[in-house]
């Protein structure tokens, strides 16, 4: 009796679960209606075209962004926090902007890598066969391009940072280089 | 009657000396060397993608076009990490900075209304009806 009673509510449970699941996925497909879809499928060549477009000039933006972020850190950031803590100077303020600097350029990268991912997923799509699954990869591509729009605004926030400390802290600097000198 | 001759090798031991698979030994070791070669292939070819590079390459076709408007990023020496912290120094480094500053900040890049449904002409309703 026990035994007939628990598998009664596991079939219970499981078909349940699978029935949710089924109305959960039919309430997504019929989000888009006929005429999004086939106006999706009539655009679909243009979309393709802006897609390929925008992902080519990312990646210029992306080499030349990223070398441009890549410069600040290593070749002004940490040689200056190098230079302060050479010359016995207190730069604490400027190594903790440069580390979340370094570590929010870190995030750039690997999310921007999944943009790319993503976007390079969405141009094999066919658009025509499958409008829905192409519309949905696209608003993956856009979240996916948010984050790296964050990443990209914490960075310029960052060096801004570091400038308004170092302009901040430049008299003590330039008053203990003078004292040292003495 | 058999004499033992010691100049002439027993089966076995002619097989041990001269495996079967030894006339084959060239076709071998091109067949190795091409296994040995796509398997490197792969491994970089992983690494390739996996690491991020490929992202970086502009040196495909498909990128022709944009090659040209990469900013070479060898002449930027950068600022010394040795040297004194005096006024000149500092000034030094701000106007480095400064320059670093315009060129990563200026433009506002990667916004994601590029990629807005209106932009791509797959929105639900043509914005030139509304």
């Amino acid at each position: 009796m026990k035994k007939i009673l628990v598998v009664t509510i596991s079939v219970v449970t499981i078909s349940a679960l699978f029935a949710a699941s089924v109305v959960s996925a039919q309430q997504q497909s019929t989000q888009m209606t006929d005429a999004h879809m086939q106006r999706i499928q009539q655009n679909c060549s243009e979309a393709i075209g802006s897609l390929q477009q925008i992902h080519t000039n990312d990646r210029l933006v992306r080499v030349n962004r990223g070398q441009a972020y890549d410069s600040m850190s290593t070749k002004l950031m940490a040689p200056m926090n190098s230079r302060l803590a050479l010359n016995k100077l207190d730069g604490s303020s400027l190594v903790k902007i440069t580390a979340s600097y370094d570590q929010e350029l870190a995030s750039f990268r690997v999310n921007y890598k999944k943009y790319d991912d993503q976007m390079s997923s969405v141009l094999q799509m066919d658009c025509r066969r499958q409008p829905v699954a192409f519309y949905d990869a696209v608003a993956k591509a856009r979240a996916s391009r948010e984050l790296v729009h964050q990443n990209t605004l914490t960075l310029n926030r960052s060096i801004i940072d570091y400038e308004a400390e170092f302009v901040s802290s430049r008299s003590k600097f330039e008053q203990s280089s003078t004292g040292g000198s003495q | 009657m058999d004499q033992h001759n010691p100049h002439i090798l027993s089966d076995a031991a002619e097989d041990a000396a001269h495996p079967k698979w030894a006339k084959y030994r060239f076709i071998v070791l091109i067949v190795s060397s091409i296994a040995i070669a796509l398997i490197l292939v792969g491994v970089s070819l992983a690494l390739y993608t996996s690491s991020g590079t490929a992202q970086l390459d502009l040196s495909r076709p498909d990128y022709q076009a944009v090659r040209d408007q990469i900013k070479p990023d060898d002449d930027f020496k950068g600022f010394s990490a040795s040297g004194s912290t005096n006024a000149t120094e500092l000034d030094k480094f701000k106007a480095l900075y400064d320059a670093r500053l315009k060129d990563a900040t200026t433009v506002e890049v990667f916004t994601s209304d590029v990629l807005s449904d209106q932009a791509l002409g797959i929105d639900e309703q043509p914005t030139a009806t509304q």
